[in-house]
């Protein structure tokens, strides 16, 4: 029981690292232009498709990653500058419709690429092998892909959090998120330091979607949708104000993620005896072990329920007003 | 050193500034009063950049600025101090001042800070304090002194005394005049007509999106239309 | 206090409708009829979003859950008992028993009966998700009415007892024709075009130019939210019914994102806030998407459609963001003005003014 329940936790401390690459950037954008970004997990799925025609062409994966990150830096920058540039200080819903068009455009976009490429829509994905396999810790088995995704994320948000509170640039950053006309008026550049986001905010969603498609082993145009929606829930748990508190709210949501599924198989679990058999039955009743597939519709239950009750995220502080 | 020349600006299909022209020499203080929503705020965002008008210029040592970006204006030494201050709350009393002077050589920064804090000693003890935490009139003295960072040749001030109780507002205007002694051109919004008008050199009163008197500062302080709309007589 | 309205203008547009509409039945020109079907779904579809989002400002995302609960329920409820044993053979034994597919002469009363019955749950539903996701706004209250999109997509995969999880619905009995089409679409365009003019929409309009000054002379801001919102899923749903017994074969992947973003697009397109721009987005639209489809049919570039639209969305948003009509409505006294110099013979003397 409790070896797998250690094993949830670890798949989750995995999750919860992709969870917080995406969401970190998410939370990024939003803080300075109050964007929505949706079309961050197509950033992901792009990535993928990146790596997957490098590697195809025989790229070693050194460069294969290189030209993944570069790409869908590039990506991620020409989005800012031609369809969210042009809107900045429109009303939020309308940059949210934005960033939907856009994430149509990347998806139809990679499935026209693909079909003219001869691929089919879903494509294996070469896995490096050193992403393959599991490695033995102790009792436990991990994936190798899982103990990368943790130490990668590690590593890249450590490294995100000494730029940001150390750099000019990081700085410029913090004082456009709380203030974006006193930022101004300091002379700081703010289509620098908005292009400067949007840049880092890709190359870690680069990052996470290959790590993403490594663990899933395939690639399609449509995989970002779900991995987006996770981020922002994310976001919000975290409170969608700093990077702290998207990495929180990324491991608290995979964490919560285990919940329908070690609920679902309580009732096996559970040793004989332990309860009456009317309330063995009365559970193996109500939580049938398909409950795991409820498991989006919970997490987005969830959400709702935090942006009712706690906007600002489970660590909550200042209410900030909503703009009429 | 700087001349605006019959400025319009619109907000939506409200005119907020309907022709205002005014001029402020090297080495002045000219200060603008008027009543609440009169322009003025919207003069001096319309001087920084913040706001374009629809017609007009806006001239600055001969060069014109009227529709450079407000980075660049904050290049050429012109430095805005908003209307509430707006400091950084979350961000702590050094890095508000290091914000002040973003567009300066990582090396002058050190420098500057101290040459900050030596106007306002007591933003030195609180360096690490979260901006937030301060004081109204302390964070009126980090706002002003964020400005300074830039070290401007012209230093707009928007509203300094708002909000302030009568003894800081003594110590502001006191900081001002020395700004003002160092050869510190000032261009200074005020709804305190009496502290206004006193340190400055030159004056103007707008209403309604326009000039509507302007003149040597001891003048208008005896103008009896000033007087009674503003000084309560 | 209701604005008294000429009698002319409505009625001559339903003669017009009903005049296009049998013509086209006509023709027997599957192709047209079947255009002009998906047509007036998509009316409904549009107007009722935009009653909930368009007029009030704050946007549903999940209102095409709506739609799939409108279109699951009526066809349940429709199947008849044979299929309902066959297809459905795990339906608890209450609803195995029901099959709503009495005729009445050429009438489909059991299906006007099954729409009528799922509009209503569906209504039932939005008041419960209205009342808790009203409360929030801005882009807030999109996503979280995007949440609820999904969770119905996961509830209707799940519950195949019911819906038949992932496996596609069929055997539908194909209800709708041409003639329910229209008029549910001419229905529902009166009615919210009567909304938009009556006290609760003023109400709704004032409280989305300016939430604060609206609640601060009195205007609840949640009710006439919370109306729209009810209404407009009840509509929803209805559309949902039609496009079940149109297609007669769905599965919940149908009503999801893309066609969320197609109402969202005729939506931006024609103007939110404004019912006759809702109409013209969709005919706008729809003419765009079928003529691309044509052109990926032809050059095989499939994608090409949904890049060119999603293009076109923005420039949309970037360029004219309020739509073609924003919140204006084509003037039928204006229209008629300016058609009466026509109608005048000639040598009758000067037209008049216009």
């Amino acid at each position: 029981m409790t070896q797998y329940a250690l094993q949830q936790v670890v798949n989750a401390l995995s999750a919860g690292s992709l969870y917080a690459l995406m969401a970190v950037g998410l939370a990024l954008i939003f803080s300075i232009l109050r964007l929505i970004n949706f079309a961050h997990g197509d950033l992901m799925m792009v990535a993928g498709y990146l790596a997957a025609f490098s590697l195809f062409a025989g790229l070693p994966l050194p460069a294969a990653l290189l030209t993944m990150i570069g790409g869908t830096v590039v990506v991620g920058l020409l989005m800012e500058r031609i369809a969210y540039r042009p809107i900045r200080g429109a009303p939020d819903v309308a940059m949210l419709l934005t960033s939907f068009a856009v994430g149509q455009i990347l998806q139809n976009g990679t499935l026209l690429a693909s079909r003219l490429g001869g691929q089919p829509v879903q494509i294996a994905f070469p896995t490096p092998g050193l992403l393959q396999g599991v490695v033995s810790v102790g009792s436990l088995t991990l994936s190798k892909v899982n103990v990368v995704s943790f130490v990668t994320g590690a590593v890249l948000l450590s490294l995100l959090t000494v730029f940001v509170t150390r750099s000019r640039l990081g700085l410029s950053m913090h004082a456009a998120a709380e203030d974006l006309p006193a930022a101004q008026l300091m002379g700081v550049q703010v289509n620098r330091v908005v292009a400067s986001a949007f840049g880092i905010a890709s190359a870690l969603a680069a990052v996470a979607g290959f790590l993403y498609a490594s663990q899933a082993g395939q690639i399609n145009p449509y995989l970002g949708f779900t991995p987006v929606l996770k981020a922002f829930i994310a976001a919000v748990i975290g409170g969608f104000g700093s990077i702290s508190g998207a990495v929180i709210g990324a491991y608290a949501l995979a964490l919560l993620e285990i919940i329908p599924t070690a609920l679902a198989g309580i009732a096996d679990i559970l040793p004989p005896g332990a309860v009456s058999p009317a309330f063995h039955d009365l559970l193996a009743q109500l939580l049938p072990s398909s409950l795991a597939s409820f498991r989006d519709a919970f997490v987005f239950l969830f959400l709702i329920l935090m942006l009712l009750f706690r906007p600002n995220g489970i660590l909550g502080g200042r209410a900030r007003e909503e703009a009429p | 050193m700087l001349e605006l020349d019959d400025l319009h600006v619109y907000y939506g299909n409200i005119r907020a500034l309907d022709g205002v022209s005014l001029r402020v020499g090297s080495g002045e203080l000219v200060a603008l009063i008027g009543s609440n929503g009169a322009g003025k705020s919207t003069t001096l965002k319309t001087i920084s950049g913040l706001i374009r008008p629809s017609q007009g210029t806006i001239r600055y040592e001969g060069n014109e600025i009227t529709r450079h970006s407000t980075d660049r204006i904050v290049g050429l030494g012109i430095s805005h101090c908003p209307e509430g201050r707006h400091i950084f709350g979350r961000l702590t009393v050094r890095e508000n001042l290091i914000l002040g002077g973003i567009q300066r050589p990582a090396a002058e920064l050190e420098p500057g800070i101290d040459a900050v804090t030596e106007i306002f000693p007591r933003l030195r003890e609180r360096l690490g304090q979260a901006g937030g935490t301060l004081s109204g009139g302390e964070q009126q003295m980090l706002a002003i002194a964020r400005a300074l960072m830039s070290e401007p040749r012209l230093l707009i001030l928007d509203e300094p005394s708002l909000g302030l109780a009568p003894l800081m507002v003594e110590r502001i205007f006191e900081v001002i005049d020395r700004l003002k002694g160092k050869g510190l051109t000032i261009l200074l919004v005020e709804q305190n007509v009496h502290q206004a008008l006193d340190v400055a050199d030159r004056a103007y009163v707008m209403e309604a999106g326009r000039i509507a008197l302007e003149g040597p500062a001891a003048e208008l302080r005896h103008d009896p239309r000033v007087e009674r709309s503003y000084l309560g007589h | 206090m209701r604005v008294p309205l000429p009698a002319r203008g409505p009625v001559l547009a339903v003669a017009g409708v009903s005049v296009i509409v049998a013509l086209l039945q006509l023709s027997g020109l599957a192709f047209w009829q079947g255009l002009a079907v998906n047509l007036a779904i998509f009316v409904i579809l549009v107007v009722s979003l935009n009653l909930a989002s368009g007029f009030t400002g704050v946007f549903s995302l999940g209102h095409i859950g709506f739609m799939a609960l409108g279109a699951y329920i009526s066809a349940i409820l429709s199947l008849p008992l044979r299929e309902k044993g066959d297809y459905l053979p795990n339906l608890p034994p209450w609803l195995a028993g029901i099959h709503l597919d009495q005729m009445l002469g050429p009438i489909p009363v059991g299906w006007l009966l099954a729409t009528l019955l799922a509009g209503l749950l569906v209504a039932g539903v939005a008041l419960l998700v209205g009342a808790v996701l009203m409360r929030l706004s801005g882009h807030f209250v999109a996503v979280a009415t995007l949440g609820f999109l999904v969770i119905v997509r996961v509830l209707l995969f799940n519950f195949d007892d019911f819906t038949r999880g992932s496996r596609t619905f069929s055997n539908v009995t194909p209800y709708t024709n041409l003639w329910w089409a229209a008029a549910c679409a001419v229905l529902v365009v009166y009615v919210v075009w009567r909304l938009k003019r009556s006290s609760y929409g003023r109400a709704m309009f004032a409280q989305r130019r300016d939430r604060w000054a609206a609640q601060s002379v009195g205007i609840s801001v949640l009710t006439p939210r919370l109306i729209a919102f009810v209404v407009s899923a009840f509509f929803t749903a209805i559309a949902g019914s039609l496009f079940a017994h149109f297609i007669t074969s769905f599965s919940p992947t149908v009503f999801y994102f893309d066609l969320t973003f197609r109402v969202i697009t005729m939506l931006v397109v024609g103007g939110m806030g404004s019912v006759s721009g809702s109409v013209i987005g969709v005919g706008v639209v729809l003419a765009i998407a079928e003529g691309l489809r044509r052109v990926e049919d032809s050059t095989l570039l499939y994608g090409l459609s949904g890049i060119l639209l999603a293009a076109f969305f923005i420039s949309v948003i970037i360029f004219r963001p309020e739509g073609i009509m924003g919140q204006r409505e084509i003037s039928l006294n204006s229209l008629m003005a300016t058609l009466r110099p026509w109608r005048k013979a000639p040598g009758d003397g000067p037209p008049s003014a216009g």
